[in-house]
This record gives structure tokens, C-alpha cells and sequence, in this order.
């Protein structure tokens, strides 16, 4: 199937996130990306939106960018931001050995990002934080 | 995001199909604590036709869990596959609530 490259902007708000998922995967399912890469796709960026939500604009709200590009093989998504530098990799770890009664959840989101994403990357440009999600085929479709 | 309850061998059957995110957490979270607060306590999360589940979602499960537990009963997942089964693997929550192959099992344990 042919390269995808296309961007859009949101509004770093909440509501924003579910069409921000939309977009990503519906690019990625037209660069021929499989079903079970796209599932990844689709929680890491819900995860990032949120987190860029939560954190780039205190109360307040802003710019919340996207940019895809790729081909079934491998498929980029950036999501960008105006607010303070912010790296997201920075959150602390869960503690995934924790009991039910005492476990914390923060950081989890982002966790799982690095778990399910071949690359995951975050970059301070100018006034801009940048982060980059990248999938790869993996050749384990129809195991999902 | 489906949420269909039904009652079975003393257990309360809750079949989550679709997607279990942002979006569809704050649902299932109350139609979670309604069911607990009804006195459904012993739940059956049948996930077999979930497509995956974010960590807004697992937050929502794992608070219905505890709130379950709270109330003398349990939560056990059931029926796992693909993405959703990668994803409770990859954090942990597969190891701190009772999860079985598929919803007969799990009345049976």
C-alpha cells in the first residue's frame, strides 16, 4: 500500500483524545498497518494524548499536534506540544509486584507505551515538546 | 463499549466487548460500583470480545475489583485473548486478580 503522510491539529482537552485516536489509526490502517499494531498504536496515543492533556497547559489548553507518516512496514506518529518541557518517560515506574490493596497506578500509561511500541522517543524542538511512537510489522498477525 | 450482565451460578457475568478506554472507563466504572453497590459481588469479567483495553481501562477494572473485594466478594477475569491479554500481561494485572481461559472455568474454580 502507498506512504501515508498527513498531520492535523487539536486542542489538548480531554475531549479531543478519542478523535485523536481515530485520526492515527485510520492512517495507519490505510498504510496497511495490521489489526493488532494498530490496537497498540491506537493506546499508546491515548495514552500520550492524555498525558499531554494532563500536563502541557496547567488548567488551561492548547495546541496539540499530530503528524503521521509510513508504510505497513513502519508507521511514525508524533504528537506535539506547546507547554513547559515535559518528558513523559520521566514518570516513575509502577510497581507491578504491588497487591491489589496497595497498588498505585501512576506512571502505568506510559509504561505501557514503551512496552508496546518499538520506538518511543521524547524530544524538546524549539518551543515544542515532541513525542515520536513507531511500529514496525512484526509478522505475528492472526496471533492476536 | 458493551457492558451485558447476566447471573450465573452465583456469580454475576459481565460481558465487556469493544473498546476499554478513555472514553468507555467512567461507563464501566459506574456500571461497576452499581452492580457492587446491588449486591453483586461476585463478578465474572468476560473479555473475550474485548479488542483491548488502555490504562484508563484497567484503572476502571481494577477499581471495581477492589471495591468487590470490599464488599466480601471478588472479581476474576475470563476469556482473555490478543491485545487485551497482552496488555494485562505486560502490566502485571494478570497476576494480581484471579484470570481463567474462559467464563466456565472460572464458575468452576
Amino acid at each position: 500500500m502507498a506512504p501515508i503522510e498527513a498531520s492535523q491539529e487539536f486542542h489538548a482537552q480531554s475531549e479531543d483524545v478519542p478523535g485523536i485516536v481515530e485520526f492515527v489509526a485510520a492512517r495507519a490502517q490505510e498504510a496497511g498497518v495490521g489489526a493488532r499494531r494498530v490496537a497498540h498504536l491506537r493506546i499508546a496515543v491515548e495514552e500520550i494524548a492524555l498525558n499531554i492533556c494532563d500536563h502541557a497547559y496547567g488548567s488551561s489548553t492548547g495546541l496539540l499536534g499530530v503528524s503521521v507518516s509510513g508504510d505497513g512496514d513502519r508507521f511514525v506518529a508524533e504528537l506535539f506540544d506547546e507547554g513547559p518541557a515535559f518528558d513523559p518517560e520521566a514518570a516513575p515506574a509502577p510497581d507491578l509486584d504491588a497487591s491489589i490493596e496497595r497498588r498505585a497506578v501512576g506512571g502505568l500509561g506510559v509504561f505501557l507505551v514503551q512496552r508496546l511500541m518499538d520506538e518511543f522517543r521524547y524530544r524538546r524542538e524549539g518551543r515544542r515538546n515532541i513525542v515520536t511512537l513507531v511500529v514496525s510489522a512484526d509478522g505475528q498477525e492472526g496471533e492476536a | 463499549m458493551n457492558f451485558e450482565t447476566r447471573q450465573e451460578s452465583g456469580w454475576t457475568v459481565v460481558a465487556v466487548g469493544g473498546r476499554l478506554d478513555t472514553t468507555s472507563s467512567a461507563e464501566f466504572d459506574r456500571r461497576g460500583q452499581e452492580l457492587v453497590a446491588a449486591g453483586s459481588t461476585r463478578i465474572v469479567l468476560d473479555l473475550s470480545e474485548l479488542e483491548y483495553v488502555s490504562s484508563a481501562g484497567l484503572r476502571a477494572v481494577l477499581t471495581t475489583a477492589k471495591s468487590a473485594q470490599a464488599a466480601g466478594g471478588k472479581l476474576a477475569i475470563a476469556g482473555m485473548k490478543g491485545v487485551t491479554k497482552e496488555v494485562f500481561s505486560i502490566s502485571g494485572f494478570d497476576s494480581i486478580l484471579p484470570t481463567y481461559a474462559d467464563v466456565p472455568t472460572a464458575l468452576a474454580s
